[in-house]
């Protein structure tokens, strides 16, 4: 017994790359655990919510109803607004508001790093959603729908410029509650009227002038407009700048990081 | 030197305000002796301890380990509606430690566990988490091994545990806090006494024991 005890010095130094690339994975299976294994209704209301969206948009204006939504039909238009604004926007906000809460139970572990946290978290909230998307897909094609987008790597690459604007956007939002605890109230707040200036129930066609000067201000109208242009050929956006998006999108992200090199232990209270 | 410490400072927030925990302090622990933390209640034995481990930063000033640093021995916490191999794996993946079949014949070695492995923490009893948790500071190996007071839970996990981690202090360096001069065993070669929101280094066991009742006398 003893002989096996002190065999094998494991005190090699690593690089900090390699820690990091092997704490985000650790933390990210764990968590895949906790959300599937131990609440099994949290991992069923990621499918159910976009459906029910998908069944009152149907129940709205008809399952085939085409002319409201800029010719696209409700489930596919929800589908491609809803999964990547909610899905992917505010659920990369919530995974990385919510890093300091995870990171308080794995305190003992100096390895771990808040960074690690969130990128972990974020990683699994984008493999879930791409499940998500994928699972509903294979259902409406066996509805008679064609899900599948037009152009597939630049709606990837849509999701994936939404996803990493929330994931700024939560990071500030986090590091601004640590100034004053009470920035959490409004921030709670601010989800709604991003929800309706965003581009999100009605495709920017639809909305007349000059409101549709005014949301074009709001720099996630750009990227869901574009996804909604990649995924459907036909449709085409009055407003879709994407520079005018990656501008906004890398400020947010520098604003981020600074805010976290600057304020991180004082959202961790270390 | 193993430990360095260089003009740290280090203040919480609580419920009363701030409070200065220390100020400027300095010390050097050498290679190849066991450091003891003393002081009286609330001078900062435990701030140090996880400055050190890394686990709170300081305000001001540094430190540094030359060697890897372990957790607080005896504080690993688990996910409890993990199994046994699973919390397991979660940590060696954390330590870049790659042969779980190794690290889980270790815990076993250690434990005793069989089928406890495969059950959920919170399936486990008492006793039995208290072994698992040491179990997992001894199948890792650190150069500074970290305890916050004496660790050990009832007479049938310190009889087991303590003669491992005994052995393993043979290769390892030891940082215990404790209350008192006393409390620490003979193994602890010097003795940092915190008094004042600073800290004196004493290789010698007399001196650190007057120093000590001087800190007690002016808190008093």
């Amino acid at each position: 017994m003893a002989h096996r005890l002190t065999a094998g010095r494991s005190s090699r130094v690593r690089t900090a790359l390699s820690v990091q690339k092997s704490v985000i994975f650790a933390i990210a299976t764990r968590e895949m655990f906790r959300k599937f294994s131990d609440y099994k209704f949290g991992s069923m209301w990621v499918l159910f919510e976009p459906l029910m969206m998908m069944l009152f948009f149907m129940v709205m204006f008809g399952a085939r109803g085409r002319g409201e939504f800029g010719f696209i039909e409700p489930p596919l238009f929800v589908l491609a607004a809803f999964l990547p604004f909610r899905g992917l926007f505010q659920g990369m906000v919530r995974e990385t508001k919510s890093a300091p809460n995870v990171i308080n139970g794995l305190s003992h572990l100096r390895q771990i790093s808040l960074l690690d946290v969130m990128i972990a978290r974020a990683c699994m909230n984008f493999v879930v959603e791409m499940l998500v998307l994928i699972i509903i897909s294979i259902g409406l094609i066996w509805l008679g729908y064609d899900p599948v987008p037009d152009h597939i790597l630049e709606t990837l690459f849509g999701f994936l410029l939404i996803a990493l604007f929330g994931f700024g956007f939560g990071m500030v939002l986090l590091f601004l509650s640590t100034f004053a605890k009470e920035i959490d109230k409004f921030t709670a707040f601010i989800n709604m009227p991003l929800l309706f200036t965003s581009a999100v129930f009605l495709p920017m066609s639809a909305i007349p002038e000059p409101y549709r000067t005014y949301l074009a201000y709001n720099p996630l109208v750009h990227v869901m407009e574009y996804i909604r242009e990649m995924w459907f050929a036909h449709y085409t956006s009055p407003v879709v700048d994407m520079e005018y998006f990656t501008t906004w999108l890398v400020c947010m992200l520098g604003l981020a990081l600074a805010l976290y090199r600057l304020r991180w232990r004082k959202a961790v209270n270390k | 030197m193993m430990i360095t410490a260089t003009d740290v400072s280090k203040r919480f927030l609580g419920p009363h305000g701030a409070k200065q925990v220390l100020t400027n302090v300095s010390f050097e622990m050498p290679e190849g002796g066991h450091l003891g933390i003393v002081g009286p209640a609330g001078s900062g034995k435990s701030t140090v301890l996880n400055m050190i481990g890394g686990l709170v930063y300081p305000d001001a000033g540094k430190i540094k380990r030359n060697g890897t640093v372990s957790w607080i021995t005896g504080r690993m916490r688990f996910e409890r509606t993990m199994t046994v191999t699973q919390n397991l794996r979660f940590l060696g993946r954390i330590l870049g430690y790659k042969d779980f079949d190794d690290m889980y014949a270790r815990v076993q070695d250690v434990t005793g566990f069989t089928t406890q492995m495969k059950a959920t923490f919170e399936q486990l009893d008492e006793p039995e988490k208290k072994l698992l948790n040491f179990a997992t500071s001894l199948v890792f190996d650190f150069d500074i091994m970290l305890f916050d007071g004496a660790p050990y839970g009832g007479p049938e996990v310190k009889d087991r545990i303590e003669p491992l981690i005994n052995k393993k202090l043979e290769h390892s360096m030891a940082v215990m806090t404790a209350a008192t001069v006393k409390d620490l065993s003979d193994i602890y070669t010097h003795i940092l006494v915190l008094a004042d929101q600073g800290a004196e280094l004493y290789d010698d066991r007399k001196e650190a024991s007057k120093a000590m009742k001087k800190a007690l006398a002016k808190v008093k």
